[in-house]
């Protein structure tokens, strides 16, 4: 299956944030789930910025914008990402 | 220095790795036995990674040789196979005497075939009795008429037993090393040419090693890659080149065991709390983790100089030197993490540490990285 967007994502979460087996649904709350925290939420800001060189203003390091794999992916289009 | 990749570099580098990924589902079992992947060599061949640097209108990819050690570094985070690795780098950064000396004619015969993977390339310098002060070398070149006869024998070259082409370097003058050497393409399968088999050892088993000896090999004067006598200028450059190059697959290395390691310090162990608990544990992971990056840093500062056009040397032998140390201590450290399962066979992380230490001895010793430094210097 091709690379999405929120595929890259969502395995990234899984992968290096969750470090295994896990399902996340692309609505699904990432902080409710415990997914992610203060710290993590660096690490996904850090991903963003290596994986798809999306640099992240502090303005807009707004953890709540970031909250869902769905929310991640509208970001990374609004910024011209592509896989 | 400004790293600043492109959509297209990420995305390769990231396709890179999951392709390494699926290149070595038997590795434990080829380790034990030291069996070279032919089919993964074609893979890596059919995906352009052994002719990433080579030009685009001779069959190479045209990267330009950042972005080479950035795709190349995604490929070793994926494939977990230091032998193939070491094969496919010997093979095309070992050979970069051909894609910088060899005339416009050379290169239109010989690199087609260097970057498809048709042949395989080896680079033949270390002798038994010089070791690594190459420049002392005893094989010799001498012109006959239309032809060179080759006389001597190399040890430790990559690919040497399986290779059908060889890049020998060799004498052919008295006098100073500047002068007198001078770098010859000799097919493997030539009368005089005896490929001796692979010598088995520590790590890095899955790449064919072993000595290879001239007795009276012809060799025609267009063989002579380049000019006459530019022998070591030809060598110093490709070992720039190739000692950046060939350390991308330390990095990927050290960044799979600090994966590794982390999740088996996140992974819970019912009664007793995780690793990752334990601060001993979790500084280690930190200073594992600042062994990855500051090797990336001085690795990408060698290869931006490269590909802008600079030269390298101190830059060069102080990559090689600090990313296969960090590569060793990354290794040692991981097996601290994992315990007694980390000497287990199997696991995979006792054979990253024997990988490791056999990346103290290719493309010039540590301490021959220190004497470069050092010369560097004026001491």
């Amino acid at each position: 299956m091709a690379n999405t967007l929120a595929s890259v994502v969502t395995e990234f979460l899984i992968e290096d944030i969750l470090y295994g087996e896990a399902e996340i649904d692309p609505d699904e709350d990432l902080y409710e789930a415990g997914v992610l925290d203060s710290m993590s939420f660096l690490r996904l800001i850090e991903f963003l910025d290596h994986r798809f060189g999306v640099v992240t203003d502090m303005e807009d390091m707004d953890m709540a914008r970031f909250n869902t794999v769905n929310r991640v992916v509208a970001h990374l289009r609004a910024m011209n990402a592509t896989v | 220095m400004q790293l600043d990749w492109s959509a297209a570099d990420r995305s390769a580098h990231a396709a890179a790795r999951s392709f390494g990924a699926t290149l070595a589902p038997d590795i434990e079992a080829r380790d034990r036995t030291g069996t070279f992947d032919h089919s993964a060599w074609a893979a890596l061949a059919e995906r352009g990674f052994l002719g990433s640097f080579a030009p685009e209108n001779l069959g190479g990819g045209g990267h330009d040789f950042l972005r080479t050690v950035y795709l190349h570094e995604g490929l070793a985070r994926g494939l977990d196979d230091a032998g193939l690795l070491l094969a496919a780098h010997a093979h095309l950064f070992g050979c970069l005497p051909i894609l910088l000396g060899a005339t416009p004619a050379q290169q239109e015969r010989w690199v087609p075939g260097l970057a498809a993977g048709t042949h395989t390339y080896a680079l033949a310098i270390t002798e038994a009795a010089t070791g690594s002060d190459a420049f002392a070398m005893t094989t010799r070149a001498e012109r006959q008429g239309d032809r060179y006869v080759l006389h001597g024998e190399k040890v430790w070259v990559s690919n040497g037993p399986v290779a059908d082409r060889i890049l020998v370097f060799a004498r052919t003058a008295e006098g100073a090393p500047m002068s007198s050497l001078s770098c010859f393409l000799v097919h493997g399968d030539q009368d005089g040419v005896t490929r001796h088999p692979d010598v088995p050892r520590l790590g890095m088993r899955t790449c064919a090693v072993g000595p290879v000896s001239f007795d009276g090999v012809e060799v025609p004067l267009d063989h002579c890659v380049g000019r006459e006598g530019a022998g070591a200028q030809l060598f110093l450059s490709a070992m720039e080149h190739e000692r950046i190059g060939i350390m991308t697959a330390a990095l990927g290395s050290m960044d799979r065991l600090l994966h590794r390691c982390l999740r088996h310090a996140r992974a819970p162990r019912e009664p007793r709390a995780p690793l990752r608990s334990h601060q001993a544990v979790t500084h280690r992971l930190a200073a594992l983790r600042m062994e990855l990056e500051t090797s990336r840093l001085v690795l990408y500062q060698a290869a931006w100089r490269i590909s802008t056009g600079r030269r390298a040397p101190t830059e060069a032998a102080i990559s090689k030197l600090q990313v296969s140390e960090a590569h060793l201590r990354a290794a040692l450290i991981a097996i601290r993490t994992f315990g007694g399962a980390g000497l287990v066979e199997g696991t995979g992380i006792e054979r990253a540490y024997r990988d490791a230490t056999c990346g103290l001895m290719y493309s010039g010793t540590s301490d021959i990285q220190r004497n470069t430094i050092a010369g560097m210097m004026g001491i």
